[in-house]
């Protein structure tokens, strides 16, 4: 495989890596904090999102419970950090590894359910875990929330090294999640959400590909929940109350299902509306709840739809008037 | 031995509570394939708008007749100007629209109402109490049993004895055939829908003297619903009262013997029926 290939088949990564190198510098350059912050927060979030929108768009797995790993990541690392003398990479590791085990175990509990019982099974595991979370005041402080710092490492506090490191995470995970579902597991999962009937015909188990990819999904959202804690140095059980999963889905399709940019467009968008309303009102989820009500009513793909059809319209018309330039016209 | 009965009693309360709710949830579900993720708004709403109509008009009655019927209302323009013109009828859009107006309805209950708590008084006529045994018991209480009962036993009627019941019914139970039959007209779906929404209306005013209002208690509402409706199955309304009774009952009496964990035991029985019977407890055929 030559370079044109490797470039021609992962376009769309490429193009991801340009922006956030391009959003990267201009935050950098501008030196101002808050949007180096804002810009590091934007990638975990939009991580997050892309989490879960891997599980929508591909294996058509609606998952209201996606808190939970969130939450799990940010909570497990918080303690292990505060409450032994680990080292933080065996802590993210150890997390990412329970994480796992916890995708595994609900997503296979959850295998045989279809459609709104899986998103509702979903829902209410990570209540249960937000429930544990509040009552459990021993471990997790409760309400109040568990501060954290990270002094030993200096350069999780420096806000542009911080957010370069997010950057290379997200983006890896991106790349990973590109080649994971143009990979022959990415097309059986596909399969899955297309007929789940036959795909046992074909020799494949369902049970195990839908826990797989569960678990996998919850690994992404568990990191970016680690992120996420790091970053605000500070974890609650809002983390883990289901309406974070619920923001996270409507991300995915404020951005658009149907490929992986899509919930990384809408964590953006997400984002700077709520930058931009939560100065004028505590309640600005309410025009979150219109936009959400608005995009399902005209366009359901989200604004990847819309880009789409945009860029279709655009290019349709330099076609109308290539053909009125060919005599012998062009079959379409 | 009388205070167990007290905590029955008292978990049969909250229980019909959830039955009402979680009915009027598996209901819409089983009739439309909408998961109705603005139930618990309804009942939000619902609340809300009797303390208002309580503090006008000072009279619970006209509220419990009025904020259910604004509720119905609501619903009804929900259904006609949102839910029908959607360019796509797939579960999934469904889901996200509902939860798009919960969104909705819960912010605009902040910014109305505030984020304090209220609570609504009962009227006159029941707040005293009602000996048992030895215990004086709340009277209203009683009367959310006996009423949220009776609508019950409507319901029962309507569905089990009536020929629009056989048809909401035949369509819960397997809606290929039904459509092929000619059922589920659109006036029926807009009924079927309404009746939905005026069951969580209802239970919200209902609600208002016996708990608090308070800003979180239609997302509080809505988990507890969902966990009746998966541990029921999704179909069967029958099942899903029986179910609501049940998590009541366990969640009531859990709380007073393990007050941290009683939600965690619900979700435990959650989670042993997924297992076990991933349709839900009450779903007997094979579609």
């Amino acid at each position: 495989m030559n370079v044109n290939t490797l470039l021609q088949k992962n376009k769309l990564f490429l193009i991801l890596c340009l922006v956030v190198i391009i959003l990267i510098m201009s935050a950098i350059i501008s030196g101002s904090i808050f949007w180096i912050k804002f810009l590091t927060e934007m990638l975990i979030t939009g991580l997050f999102a892309l989490s879960i929108g891997l599980l929508i768009e591909y294996v058509g797995l609606l998952s209201f419970g996606h808190a939970l790993f969130f939450g799990l990541g940010g909570y497990m690392l918080a303690y292990l950090h505060i409450n032994s003398s680990i080292p933080l990479y065996i802590n993210f590791l150890l997390t990412v590894v329970f994480s796992f085990g916890v995708g595994l175990l609900i997503g296979w509990l959850c295998s045989r359910l279809k459609g709104i019982q899986f998103a509702v099974a979903t829902l209410a595991f990570a209540q249960l875990a937000w429930t544990l979370a509040v009552k459990l005041r021993s471990i997790t402080n409760g309400e109040d929330g568990m501060p954290v710092t990270f002094s030993a490492y200096p350069f999780l506090n420096d806000p542009p090294i911080f957010l370069c490191i997010v950057a290379m995470i997200v983006v890896f995970s991106f790349f990973f999640l590109c080649r994971l579902v143009q990979s022959p597991f990415g097309y059986l999962l596909r399969g899955i959400k297309d007929n789940q009937m036959r795909v046992p015909f074909m020799g494949f188990s369902v049970t195990y590909s839908k826990t797989m990819i569960f678990a996998i999904s919850g690994v992404f959202a568990t990191i970016s929940g680690v992120l996420q804690v790091v970053l605000r140095q500070f974890i609650s059980p809002d983390a883990l109350f289901w309406s974070t999963s619920g923001t996270g889905v409507v991300m995915v399709i404020m951005g658009g299902v149907g490929s992986l940019i899509g919930p990384l467009i809408g964590a953006g968008v997400f984002m700077f509306i709520q930058d931009w309303l939560s100065s004028y009102t505590d309640n600005w989820m309410i025009f979150i709840g219109i936009l959400l009500i608005l995009v399902m009513m005209f366009e359901p793909k989200g604004l990847i739809g819309v880009i789409q059809k945009g860029i279709d319209r655009f290019c349709t018309q330099f076609r109308l008037k290539d053909k009125g330039k060919n005599v012998q016209g062009r079959r379409e | 031995m009388s205070i167990y009965l007290i905590h029955l009693i008292n978990g049969l309360a909250f229980g019909f509570l959830l039955a009402i709710i979680a009915s009027g949830l598996a209901l819409i579900f089983g009739f439309m394939r909408i998961v109705n993720f603005a139930h618990g708004a309804f009942y939000m709403l619902g609340a809300y708008l009797a303390y208002s109509i309580v503090k006008i008009s000072d009279s619970f009655w006209i509220a419990l007749i009025l904020a259910p019927l604004i509720i119905a209302f609501l619903g009804y323009l929900f259904h006609k100007f949102i839910l029908t013109k959607l360019s796509s009828q797939e579960e999934l859009t469904f889901v996200l629209v509902t939860y798009g107006f919960a969104l909705v309805i819960e912010n605009f209950v902040r910014m109305t109402w505030g984020t304090a708590s209220y609570s609504i008084d009962p009227p006159l006529s029941l707040s005293g109490t009602f000996q048992i045994f030895d215990f004086a018991y709340p009277l209203y209480r009683i009367f959310l049993i006996l009423f949220v009962l009776s609508i019950c036993l409507i319901l029962y009627w309507i569905l089990y004895h009536t020929r629009w019941g056989l048809q909401v019914r035949a369509e819960t139970e397997d809606s290929e055939m039904a459509m092929a039959l000619g059922i589920r007209s659109k006036l029926l779906s807009i009924v079927v829908f309404i009746v939905g929404i005026l069951l969580a209306g209802m239970a919200g005013v209902l609600v208002g003297p016996y708990l608090s209002l308070h800003h979180s208690m239609g997302v509080d509402i809505l988990t507890y619903a969902f966990i009746v409706v998966v541990i029921a199955g999704m179909r069967s309304f029958f099942g899903t009262m029986i179910s609501g009774l049940f998590v009541g009952i366990v969640l009531t009496i859990g709380n007073i013997f393990f007050p941290s964990l009683s939600v965690a035991l619900v979700y435990f029985i959650m989670i042993m029926v997924l297992i076990v019977r991933p349709t839900g407890l009450f779903v007997f055929k094979n579609s």
